[in-house]
């Protein structure tokens, strides 16, 4: 009984904190291995394969959906995993005729690691560590506005209507860099000359303030990378105008 | 669609796509600064139980605006008491539960003649009778020898008393000796209707 106590309030816990949701999950492993080996009918090489991956999503999200009025938690949970696999399973089925990369060859090696892709590996390599070290940059940025990534994800808009209100916002940004300037130096988002620049709704702009903040931020100075990567799609838009 | 592996945790990661949406998806051994192309989205609980709610709170504004059209519509559009004004041409002046005038109703062609060009709604029942007692007398229909005869229609006793006191009050206070008043307590709604 006070195994289930101790339970329900650490999923508790994991439900508001990422770092107590990733210890729960470490520590509930061996559970949700025996959940997955249920639909892959195989053991996977320790850390290797997607089902795997596929079932520790399912165990967070079932963190994120469960409340006490959905009963015990682990069966709950077993339920979250059940579906995600089979989802997966027909996901799978679907590419059944395709060679996975991670399949070893004749000298035991992936078979990623034998095909030439025509990519230098080393430069590949190094822009992989330029990329992470300007996302930590980043992250620790957004720690100043006390924003986490993960707290942006879930304030991104969902709906097109509304993610279109919000870029509209964001290019009346480029377009007046003066409001990046109020930014930083208020560490607040100027709503108000947001909504006056491009007549989005103060209550849209309002409701994904973090997602705004997050984005004029990489626009800021030295988020190289992160900036490039985003603005791919916005060249194409504004060339296909 | 191109994704930025921004975070990772043991069981999801958070991506940038280059649209421009971050979103939270299954981890599939990404790491950091990673550039993936096929993912597999998280399901976001917390969106469909916020879809929920606000599914719920636009059916309960929905709600209260149907409940406030009808308390309008009951308030202000329904005609709760009556006054039967004969001045030798006959009009049913309507009320609404608080008293202002919602129509008139001319019960022959005389009547028809005292109410034409005369606007109603949203009046007081008091004005309304003194302007058609004014118009009866400049289009001749009553004398200084007729009497102005006014009956007064409601379902509340109490009521109609009410309204008998207001008219003799402001009606009198108006016309003086210069027309004589009769006001008399009709009957309940449904006898005039």
């Amino acid at each position: 009984m006070s195994e289930n106590h101790q339970l329900l309030d650490m999923v508790l816990a994991a439900k508001e904190d990422n770092s107590a949701a990733d210890q729960l999950l470490y520590q509930y492993m061996p559970f949700i291995k025996s959940e997955a080996n249920k639909f892959l009918h195989k053991i996977p090489p320790s850390g290797q394969d997607d089902g795997i991956s596929v079932a520790m999503c399912a165990f967070h999200e079932a963190v994120l959906a469960y409340d006490q009025g959905k009963g015990a938690f682990l069966p709950f949970a077993a339920t979250s995993i059940k579906h995600r696999m089979i989802d997966f399973s027909r996901r799978e089925k679907r590419h059944a005729g395709n060679l996975s990369l991670d399949t070893e060859g004749e000298d035991e090696r992936p078979l990623l690691e034998t095909l030439d892709g025509g990519h230098d590996n080393i430069s590949e390599h190094g822009e992989r560590c330029a990329a992470k070290a300007e996302i930590s940059e980043f992250s620790k940025t957004l720690s100043e506005y006390g924003l986490t990534l993960s707290d942006v994800a879930d304030n991104c808009p969902k709906q097109d209507r509304t993610f279109k209100a919000c870029q509209a916002a964001l290019d009346a940004a480029r377009r007046n860099p003066q409001l990046f300037d109020a930014l930083i130096s208020t560490k607040k988002l100027p709503i108000a000359r947001l909504c006056e620049y491009s007549d989005v709704e103060r209550k849209t702009l309002e409701r994904h303030r973090r997602y705004l903040m997050a984005i004029m931020l990489a626009y800021t100075n030295g988020f190289e990378i992160i900036r490039n990567h985003l603005n791919q799609v916005y060249l194409v838009k504004r060339r296909s105008r | 669609m191109k994704y930025l592996v921004m975070e990772v945790h043991p069981g999801w990661a958070v991506l940038l796509g280059a649209d421009g949406r971050f979103i939270k998806a299954v981890n599939l051994n990404y790491s950091v600064g990673d550039t993936v192309y096929d993912i597999l989205p998280m399901r976001d609980f917390r969106t469909r139980r916020q879809l929920i709610k606000r599914a719920l709170i636009r059916l309960f504004v929905l709600i209260c605006a149907v409940a406030l059209v009808l308390l309008l519509r009951f308030m202000l559009f329904t005609t709760t008491s009556a006054v039967l004004l004969d001045l030798d041409g006959e009009v049913l002046i309507k009320l609404n539960r608080l008293d202002y005038v919602i129509g008139l109703e001319a019960h022959d062609s005389e009547g028809g003649l005292l109410i034409n060009g005369v606007g109603s709604f949203g009046a007081r029942v008091g004005d309304i009778s003194a302007q058609l007692i004014e118009r009866a007398l400049q289009l001749g229909y009553l004398d200084e020898d007729d009497k102005a005869e006014l009956e007064i229609y409601s379902d509340d006793k109490a009521h109609r008393n009410k309204i008998i006191g207001e008219l003799y009050e402001q009606l009198g206070e108006r016309f003086g000796e210069s027309v004589e008043l009769e006001i008399e307590d009709g009957d309940e709604l449904e006898n005039i209707f």
